[in-house]
């Protein structure tokens, strides 16, 4: 089964490919999302491990879910201007986050 | 009709009014687990448009608002304040087509039901490590006096000056976070966001609420006019909202500066990205054409408020002229408008086009 996180990433690479090339402002976006990425996975698997995800797991989940997009968005931000490429992966971002939120129920 | 937008389990948004409705407002009603918060309660009426006064058909839609305004803001946990015009503002004095005086105002605010639950909130300043917190059974958001117009200031100052009774707490928005913690529901007043398109304005604050346990949120921009600022899609963006009830272009103001028009294009369809459900009302559906207009500009009719919930927006004041052409009768005016309302019994109407839409407002009557 693919990981929350190899989903993420997945998503986020085919969008920036989209139009043929990753640039390196793409690819620093992309890592740095992955690296924000990295708390929620450790308290999703936390949260899984007696395999039902508490009311107060669930509101630590979407805090990290809020900071994740909160960085991107804000490192997006950081020179004023945010360009089609890192707009396109900002949007497929929120879908994934949202795709997440509905998983975990 | 749905009669409510749910989001996740534990949202329900019912807007109340707005010019889809037949009135100028951009009302809410929110309900989170039993926490409800009402939203700027007011209702108002161009005195003049297209040449004309209100018409009785309009005078009735607005006394009946009015009044279930009135009834909800009894029940209402939480009531905020985004500015203070009229259509978002109860003025503490005698309007005619706002059925505004300072006895509504004060039941509008300051009178909550004594049921209603006690709520504790922890409040927290932008910046700032201290919170502090409040624990009432009406806790009021409101827009502070800074950075408002001179008209504003005006009337913003009974409601500041109000002597509080026991039970209610009055807490500038302009940036604040309030947060319940039992019900995980956080309610964030945006600050800073331009009034509109004219600086000489002022500010308004923008409304965000959050069901922290499972990030499901939503914006209500209030008076964003477009939105005509950059800096409102970037507040917006910043939330990522899953559904944002947006207040359009006022293209129908003799006064509208038309070479925004495509920064406004611009910024609907960055909050259209990042929005899962947009709704565009008030100031944009005071045009007769606006649904041409977004199926030109966007592609797509963005609905609006009435359309949320789907009923049919009836645009009142955007077909004035029609309406007095079609229904000349003038036997129903301002005052006889107020006085056929009644809690007790449903308003019926005598005219099919707003019939739907008193027929949902009667309902609030139950609640």
């Amino acid at each position: 089964m693919t990981s929350a996180r190899d989903k993420l990433w997945d998503n986020l690479i085919e969008t920036a490919f989209k139009d043929g090339e990753i640039t390196k402002e793409e690819e620093i976006l992309i890592k740095r999302i992955m690296n924000s990425f990295e708390a929620y996975e450790q308290a999703l698997k936390e949260a899984l491990e007696d395999k039902k995800i508490t009311l107060e797991e669930k509101q630590k989940l979407s805090h990290l879910r809020e900071k994740i997009w909160k960085d991107a968005y804000a490192y997006a931000q950081l020179d004023h201007a945010i360009t089609i490429d890192e707009h396109d992966i900002l949007i497929k971002l929120v879908k994934s986050l949202r795709d997440l939120a509905k998983e975990e129920g | 009709m749905k009669e409510s937008i749910r989001l996740g389990k534990s949202l329900e948004i019912m807007p109340i009014a707005s010019e889809s409705f037949g009135v100028r407002s951009s009302a809410f009603f929110i309900n989170s687990q039993g926490i409800s918060i009402l939203v700027d309660p007011s209702v108002s009426l161009a005195p003049r448009r297209k040449g004309c006064p209100p018409h009785p058909i309009e005078l009735l839609t607005a006394a009946l608002t009015r009044k279930v305004l009135l009834h909800l803001s009894k029940k209402a946990n939480v009531v905020i304040v985004s500015h203070y015009h009229g259509d978002h503002y109860t003025i503490p004095w005698k309007r005619f087509y706002e059925y505004s005086d300072y006895s509504i105002f004060e039941q509008t605010y300051f009178e909550p039901s004594e049921s209603i639950q006690t709520i504790s909130w922890e409040v927290q300043s932008p910046g700032k490590e201290k919170k502090y917190f409040h624990n009432t059974s009406r806790l009021i958001i409101a827009k502070s006096i800074n950075r408002v117009s001179w008209n504003q200031k005006k009337r913003a100052k009974a409601f500041w000056e109000y002597s509080l009774p026991k039970n209610v707490v009055r807490s500038e928005g302009d940036g604040n976070t309030f947060y319940q913690e039992d019900y995980g529901l956080k309610i964030e007043s945006i600050g800073g966001i331009p009034h509109g398109c004219d600086s000489k304005r002022g500010n308004i604050a923008m409304t965000r609420i959050i069901d922290e346990k499972t990030g499901n949120n939503i914006i209500l921009s209030s008076d964003v006019e477009g939105p005509c600022d950059p800096f409102v899609v970037e507040k917006i963006q910043e939330a990522y909202p899953e559904i944002v009830f947006l207040d359009g272009p006022a293209f129908y103001h003799p006064k509208f500066e038309h070479h925004l028009e495509d920064q406004i294009i611009q910024n609907v369809k960055a909050i259209m990205d990042i929005g899962d459900q947009i709704y565009i009302d008030h100031h944009f559906n005071r045009s007769s054409d606006r649904d041409e207009y977004c199926k030109e500009k966007y592609g797509i009719v963005i609905p609006d408020f009435a359309r949320a919930i789907g009923l049919e927006s009836i645009n009142l004041e955007s077909k004035r002229k029609e309406l007095w052409n079609t229904y000349p009768s003038k036997e129903i005016d301002a005052r006889k408008a107020w006085g056929l309302v009644s809690t007790s019994s449903p308003l019926v109407s005598s005219f099919d086009l707003n019939a739907k839409v008193l027929k949902y407002l009667n309902k609030f009557f139950q609640y």
